[in-house]
């Protein structure tokens, strides 16, 4: 019987892989579905179903414009999410931020300082891309005769991450995994005491805080270039720039960039996913309108300057814009086993710049408003080379 | 009704439907593996009934073989199915664990205890701007442990000079092997030392686990090579080489973080030993030995898995050299059990880890890769896990059991 078993095992080992291929097929078509479900788009039935018969959700349809004539110009839904693979496992190691610092340990100034990681009230510094703290710290809370950190110092990691804040002003604190700038917090020290984000809070309550957080990263505050900080001085405004690698020449190339701008809604962060804005960096380095999905309405708005400064977004100049885009491709080239690559950096002057995130897994909603992804033969030609279009 | 009214009350069904799929996805999953695991021990012979035993609690055919397994005895051991279950923990981390590159820099703090990093290999070019990265050694050469920037050095050849970073894969590396004498290639993805490339080089050529090639050959063989990190040869401790010299002897340290006391303790270590059928390789899958570390620090017997027939062989000496290994000491075993701990004592997240522990002699040691699902049947060949209260505690802990 056994071996009967054993010989059906094997007839219906064969076709695991085109079962693979059909259910991975089947997961795009699943989380499509889900965000169909929660999209909220008023459409008649017979946009939708031709957006869909095109691989398009709903919010796509309305965020895009897309429609007959030009579904092709644009990556579906459904493509970008087979375009995701393109990194295969590497894909999901930068979503880890601690990994995502140590890959570009070698170029540490386009790094933000880490200061340490905290981790249910501990300190840990024992990484390669860990700075000294600032003067007059020691680099542990306590230390047993061993070397290891006494085990009822439990509390110890939120004093020193507070006694760092006092010797900095600012720092940041965000998890090692967190998607779209969730669990990003900004950490000041003022006048009336500590402020988390917007919430004033004791120095007793910080350090309780601190000793609560799960596998986070403590880095410095970046500050951003002053065009940056005129846009909305409460978020720090990055700019998203997508990588590709174009196996032709076997170098990336930017295929886009926007500056993303905080609002109120979406403050101290930028993202697009919290009510942010996307203006697109134009060839010349000057920006185009900012657009914000209003989620109340579920629609696109596009902004000529900022719904809550009044800053002038359309033609503002993002400085040293090609030093920037040369900078970016540098760290691209390290990487090149990630196809593409959706960097996150932060403009501080002077052409220079500091990485906050890199993303093997790039949406493209902030770039796609601006304008067709496939529009550009280089962009579609390295998609069909990669067979993801 | 509104799309929106609908999406509302759409919401928490689907959620509901979501979280329900992903526990079935689970657990078949957990199926899935334990059926492939099955269909490779089906050739095990036993009764029908001892066989539904077995799987009734949770136990793959396998196991009859290695284990000790009575219904005396069965709570002692994890079973195949409560080690699937353990699969969760710290999985998150995973993508940053198997990869060797990012796992070589999540340990960058602790240079001595990693085998040298000469560069990356992919798509037939050498990557170099990574944190810690270091030249290949040259004898008589001081740029030994100069930065990534000292290579801009066109020479290639038998003269011993790297070449720069433009140079082809193929190329950079014989030329660094040149200078070195031997080196190691090894996949950013794989496990149980598969294709792991031990690179020597000699008066009559270039050798790649054991098979002499050109130097056009070797060129071809690296610049073939998906993605792998290149790496410094060590070499093992002598105790280790005896044993059996012409593979890398680890020792699996398998670490838990103990929930109890908030420290990672040492849950069971064994030392593995390579045979003819495993080299250059020691791993236990590949015909390799694993023969327990004691508390003193010495070996027991080497068990061997004969996946062909089913069965464990036992080997107070080593089934080739003839070398002692029932009584061997490891050297400095406690200052390499507290080593470990000081590396899984920085990496909280990581709760459960199996380490790949090379003894490189006077107590020191390198990690050629920290496991995050490490298996546990070459620990549990020579005695039940869940026996110690501290290890049923974690996966207790963990909702395992």
């Amino acid at each position: 019987m056994i071996r009967r078993l054993r010989d059906a095992w094997r007839t219906v080992r064969r076709p695991r892989q085109t079962a693979r291929a059909v259910a991975r097929r089947l997961s795009v078509v699943e989380t499509l579905a889900g965000r169909e479900v929660v999209s909220g788009v008023s459409l008649p039935l017979a946009r939708r179903l031709s957006l869909w018969r095109h691989g398009f959700t709903s919010r796509s349809g309305v965020l895009f414009g897309v429609g007959p004539g030009d579904y092709d110009d644009y990556l579906s839904d459904y493509r970008l999410e087979l375009v995701d693979d393109l990194g295969g496992d590497w894909g999901d190691v930068p979503a880890n931020k601690l990994a995502g610092h140590l890959w570009f340990g070698a170029s540490a100034d386009r790094l933000p300082d880490l200061y340490g990681v905290v981790d249910d009230g501990r300190l840990y510094r024992d990484y390669p891309t860990v700075v000294s703290p600032p003067a007059g710290l020691d680099d542990r809370p306590t230390e047993t005769a061993d070397g290891g950190v006494a085990s009822e110092t439990l509390h110890e990691a939120g004093e020193w991450v507070l006694s760092v804040l006092d010797a900095t002003g600012t720092l940041v604190c965000k998890p090692a995994y967190g998607f779209g700038g969730e669990g990003v917090h900004v950490c000041r020290t003022t006048d009336e005491g500590v402020v988390v984000d917007d919430d004033r809070v004791s120095r007793g309550a910080f350090v309780e805080w601190v000793d609560g957080l799960a596998a986070t990263l403590v880095t410095a505050y970046v500050e951003q270039a002053d065009y940056a900080a005129r846009l909305f001085p409460d978020a720090v405004n990055t700019l998203r720039v997508l990588t590709l690698w174009d196996p032709e020449t076997d170098d990336p190339f930017v295929t886009d960039a926007v500056q993303r701008i905080g609002t109120r809604q979406s403050a101290p962060v930028d993202n697009w996913s919290r009510g942010g804005l996307s203006a697109a960096v134009r060839e010349d380095g000057t920006l185009s309108a900012g657009a914000r999905w209003e989620t109340d309405e579920s629609h696109l708005a596009w902004y000529e300057s900022h719904p809550d400064t009044g800053a002038e977004i359309e033609g503002t100049a993002v400085p040293d814009w090609p030093e920037i885009r040369s900078g970016v491709l540098d760290l691209a080239r390290t990487v090149p086993y990630l196809p593409r690559v959706g960097w996150d950096v932060v403009v501080t002057g002077d052409g220079e710049f500091v990485l906050l995130e890199l993303n093997g897994h790039a949406g493209i909603e902030t770039l796609q408003v601006h304008r067709p992804h496939l529009d550009d033969p280089r962009v579609r030609r390295v998609y069909e080379t990669y067979g993801a279009v | 009704m509104s799309a929106s009214t609908l999406a509302g009350v759409l919401r928490p069904v689907r959620r509901g439907v979501l979280a329900a799929v992903r526990t079935a996805r689970t657990r078949l999953g957990h199926l899935a593996t334990l059926l492939a695991r099955e269909r490779r021990s089906l050739g095990i012979q036993m009764p029908l009934s001892r066989r539904l035993w077995l799987w009734r609690h949770g136990f793959t055919s396998r196991s009859h073989a290695l284990f000790d397994v009575t219904p005396a005895t069965r709570r002692n051991y994890l079973s195949d199915l409560q080690h699937e279950r353990a699969n969760d923990i710290g999985s998150q981390w995973d993508a940053v664990v198997n990869n060797k590159l990012t796992f070589q820099l999540l340990f960058g703090a602790f240079p001595d205890r990693l085998p040298d990093l000469y560069g990356v290999v992919y798509g037939g070019r050498v990557y170099r701007d990574y944190p810690g990265v270091v030249a290949p050694p040259h004898a008589g050469d001081q740029r030994a442990s100069d930065p990534v920037e000292a290579t801009a050095d066109g020479g290639v050849g038998g003269t011993g000079a790297v070449p720069g970073d433009d140079a082809t894969a193929g190329e950079w590396v014989a030329a660094a092997l040149d200078a070195a004498g031997t080196l190691v290639c090894k996949p950013v993805y794989g496990s149980g030392g598969r294709d792991v490339l031990v690179c020597r080089r000699t008066a009559d050529g270039y050798h790649v686990n054991g098979d002499r090639h050109s130097r056009s050959a070797f060129v071809d063989r690296v610049c073939a090579l998906d993605c792998a990190l290149v790496t410094a040869y060590v070499e093992q401790a002598d105790y280790a080489a005896r044993l059996f010299p012409d593979a890398a002897n680890t020792l699996r340290v398998l670490t838990l973080w103990d929930p109890e006391t908030d420290e990672p303790f040492v849950a069971g270590v064994v030392q593995r030993i390579g045979t003819r059928r495993s080299a250059p390789v020691d791993n236990w899958s590949r015909g390799g030995l694993s023969a327990a570390v004691r508390e003193d620090g010495t070996l027991s017997a080497g068990a061997q898995w004969r996946s062909d027939r089913g069965v464990v062989r036992w080997y107070e000496s080593h089934p080739d050299t003839g070398a002692q290994i029932e009584g061997t000491a490891v050297p400095d075993w406690p200052e390499i059990r507290s080593g470990v701990l000081e590396l899984a004592r920085t990496v909280p997240y990581l709760p459960r880890v199996g380490w790949d522990v090379l003894p490189t002699g006077d107590g020191e040691f390198v990690v050629f890769e920290a496991n995050a699902h490490a298996a546990t049947r070459t620990v549990q060949v020579h005695r039940p896990l869940l026996r110690d209260p501290r290890v049923r505690r974690f996966y207790e802990h963990h909702d395992c059991l």
